[in-house]
């Protein structure tokens, strides 16, 4: 059965659907971008810092500091253009029954979790966040990592009035069943 | 009946009058609950009831393990006392053996008069430890699975080990060394049957029918057995064969760290491989047909007189020659059907169909089951059974771009050879212009690929074709995905194509390299889908 030509054509109208492509998504915050440089210029601060440290008590050969200072000056500039470019990327759109997420400047990735596939939400919130007064969304589902979405770099009460609508939906939908 | 052999704590003391004032019972308080159960099962599993230890033979059970772990923790030390040429080395090793088997008996007598278990309000308690006593207390509608296995010893004494998978945290998985097994089966069959009723369905009359409505999908002959042995992967086996040579000789390399037996060795190796390309020629062949037995034999310990059942709600799996296993899988848990084939498979026409089943816990392996030897007639009825639209079905076909087939050959073909022939300038000038010999085999490979890979879609429906060297299919239900998906890498982009993926509690199934529009099309289908029916998916 599975192996013959039954591989046919059904009809299925995608074009009736409702799509989510032409959605208006909404960007994270400003503050967040510059969250992130701020923290790529601290690593590469501490990196730097390290490796002057090293240079005295570990006594290699010039080229060995040398190319290590340079390795953490590339990949900081490459985090920052990955950061800058990548930001416009970044953005989270909801509609009645499902929420998306969108990221990536080189690798694009868009995630739809529908409510009712929801197992929890929370909200976190680093030290640096703290300081821009920026929260981290989480969703989860039962589809194991690949399937949860963390939208970074919203407000604090942002965050809270996301959380508490989708809570508001997927209860709504439990109550359904 | 014995009684509880310790005196409840002030707190649990405290909460049972608690819930006595309430009205109703705390799941921890043990002995009233038989009156609650109906006088029927109460007075069949009376004995369920109240504290039990396992049977006397786990004892003999738990002194295996420990002697099996003592010994997979211990031996470089073992190694090194007779390695070591000062000492007398043989009084050194009568006293540790002594003092572990010493270690050994009392731990394992005292872990099996320590162990108790009972069944209180439609929750499994087990308390155990002895230096710390852990209390286990499971609830019924918690508990995902219940698995006997036995190996020879279990067979001896006619008990068998019980494993109780719960949802939620890993750690507290509960399990049984040894249970008699009839004990065992009267346990499993009061919890399940209770635990469907607190569900709500009411399957309990079912699921006593079960053993009687069980029929038999597949019985594997012996025939079959060889077929699957010939056909494994081989070259896994192999790899794994020399993974485990590789952390043995690693771990006596560690052990004997005076003695560098194995520097040696590998100097002696080191000059005959640069010396000569007769041995290469040589060890391959004797490595594979090594392998090649190492699985055959493997397979038969394994699948010996393997059974596999369609059973009242889902599937049960018995198999192994020293060690029975027995797995079963819920067909309302299964998310995910898979069946596969390679090219020795396809020669004798059979399919490994694997089973995946929903797991909270990250444990992805375990939780499935995977049938081989299975015939295409089998394939289809276990699928039927899991997915009614499946017989019969019809599909809409989507294949991927054409350029994947240059991504492919890229990615699997040129980078390695390029990065092979830098190494092989380094070490010998003709293994650098041998490897580009590999460049055909995988511009070959990518066109398969590019044309086994398809997603067939059905109002309900998905299934997954693909494959390389043999075909691999999977297939799901809509309505059973948690998640979708729609990523682009740069490549991807600039040619307006994309990879939709779907994730099921699981696994994930995706197709590549189809345009955007319809990547987006499937995507917002399969969430209208969801989406419109809200049908629970487990």
């Amino acid at each position: 059965m599975m192996q013959q030509e039954i591989f046919q054509n059904v009809q299925i109208d995608l074009s009736l659907l409702p799509s989510a492509g032409g959605l208006d998504w909404k960007p994270l915050q400003q503050s967040y971008r510059r969250l992130l440089l701020l923290s790529v210029g601290l690593w590469c601060a501490v990196l730097i810092a390290g490796i002057t440290i090293a240079i005295p008590v570990t006594q290699l050969p010039t080229w060995v500091p040398l190319l290590a200072y340079a390795v953490v000056i590339v990949f900081s500039l490459l985090q920052v253009i990955f950061i800058i470019k990548g930001f416009p990327y970044k953005g989270y759109a909801l509609r009645m029954h499902d929420i998306l997420y969108k990221t990536g400047w080189l690798y694009k990735k868009q995630i739809a979790v529908p409510f009712n596939r929801i197992q929890h939400v929370d909200i976190r919130q680093g030290v640096f966040e703290r300081a821009f007064g920026l929260s981290k969304l989480n969703i989860y589902t039962a589809g194991g990592q690949g399937s949860d979405i963390t939208i970074p770099g919203l407000l604090d009460e942002e965050a809270q009035h996301l959380k508490e609508y989708i809570l508001r939906k997927t209860t709504a939908q439990d109550e359904e069943e | 009946m014995r009684t509880h052999p310790r005196l409840l704590p002030l707190k649990e003391g405290l909460n049972k009058l608690d819930c006595y004032a309430k009205g109703g019972e705390l799941p921890i308080c043990p002995a009233p609950s038989i009156k609650d159960q109906g006088p029927d099962k109460a007075m069949k599993n009376s004995d369920l009831f109240s504290p039990q230890r396992q049977s006397i033979a786990a004892i003999i059970l738990i002194l295996l393990k420990f002697v099996r772990m003592l010994v997979r923790q211990l031996w470089p030390v073992v190694l090194v006392l007779l390695f070591n040429p000062k000492g007398n080395f043989e009084v050194w090793i009568g006293f540790v053996i002594g003092i572990l088997a010493m270690i050994s008996l009392t731990g394992s007598v005292i872990e099996y008069f320590r162990f108790y278990y009972w069944i209180a309000n439609d929750h499994l308690i087990i308390e155990r430890g002895f230096l710390r006593r852990i209390k286990l207390n499971i609830p019924f509608d918690r508990i995902q699975s219940i698995d006997f296995e036995q190996n020879i010893v279990h067979q001896a004494f006619g008990v068998v080990r019980v494993k109780i998978d719960s949802a939620g945290s890993s750690q507290q998985e509960a399990s049984f060394d040894a249970l008699e097994k009839r004990q065992a089966e009267q346990l499993r069959d009061y919890i399940l049957a209770q635990k469907a009723e607190l569900v709500g369905k009411d399957v309990s009359e079912e699921e006593r029918k079960e053993k009687e409505a069980r029929e038999l999908i597949l019985h594997l002959r012996p025939i079959d057995l060889l077929k699957i042995g010939v056909s494994q992967n081989h070259l896994r086996t192999a790899g794994i064969i020399f993974a485990f040579f590789f952390a043995i000789a690693e771990d006596v390399n560690d052990a004997l760290k005076n003695a560098d037996i194995f520097g040696r060795i590998g100097d002696e190796v080191e000059t005959l491989a640069r010396g000569s390309f007769m041995l290469a020629l040589i060890a391959i062949p004797v490595f594979l047909l090594i392998s090649f037995f190492v699985s055959l034999v493997r397979t038969v310990f394994v699948y010996y007189n393997m059974r596999f059942w369609k059973t009242v709600n889902g599937f049960k799996l018995e198999s192994g020659l020293l060690t029975r296993r027995e797995k079963s899988a819920q067909k309302d848990k299964i998310q995910l059907i898979g069946w596969s084939t390679n090219p020795l498979r396809k020669l004798f026409g059979i399919f490994k169909l694997s089973l995946y089943q929903a797991s909270s816990v990250e444990v992805l392996g375990d939780k499935s089951i995977a049938v081989p030897g299975c015939y295409q007639s089998h394939v289809d009825r276990t699928v039927a059974s899991v997915i009614s639209e499946a017989p019969g079905a019809v599909y809409e076909e989507h294949g991927i771009h054409p350029s994947a087939r240059f991504r492919f050959i890229l990615f699997a073909g040129i980078l390695p050879c390029v990065v092979l022939s830098i190494v092989g300038l380094v070490l010998e000038r003709q293994l650098a212009f041998a490897v580009w010999l590999y460049l055909p085999i995988a511009i070959w490979m990518g066109h398969v690929y590019y044309r086994k890979k398809r997603l067939f879609l059905h109002p309900d429906l998905a299934m997954l074709k693909g494959g390389v060297i043999g075909d691999e299919y999977k297939m799901l239900q809509l309505y059973k995905i948690q998640a979708v998906s729609v990523n682009q890498s740069f490549y991807q982009w600039r040619r307006d194509l994309a990879t939709v993926s779907m994730y099921t509690a699981s696994g994930e199934v995706s197709i590549p390299f189809i345009p955007i529009r319809k990547a987006e099309q499937i995507r917002d289908y399969i969430l209208f889908r969801i989406e419109k029916d809200n049908k629970s998916w487990m």
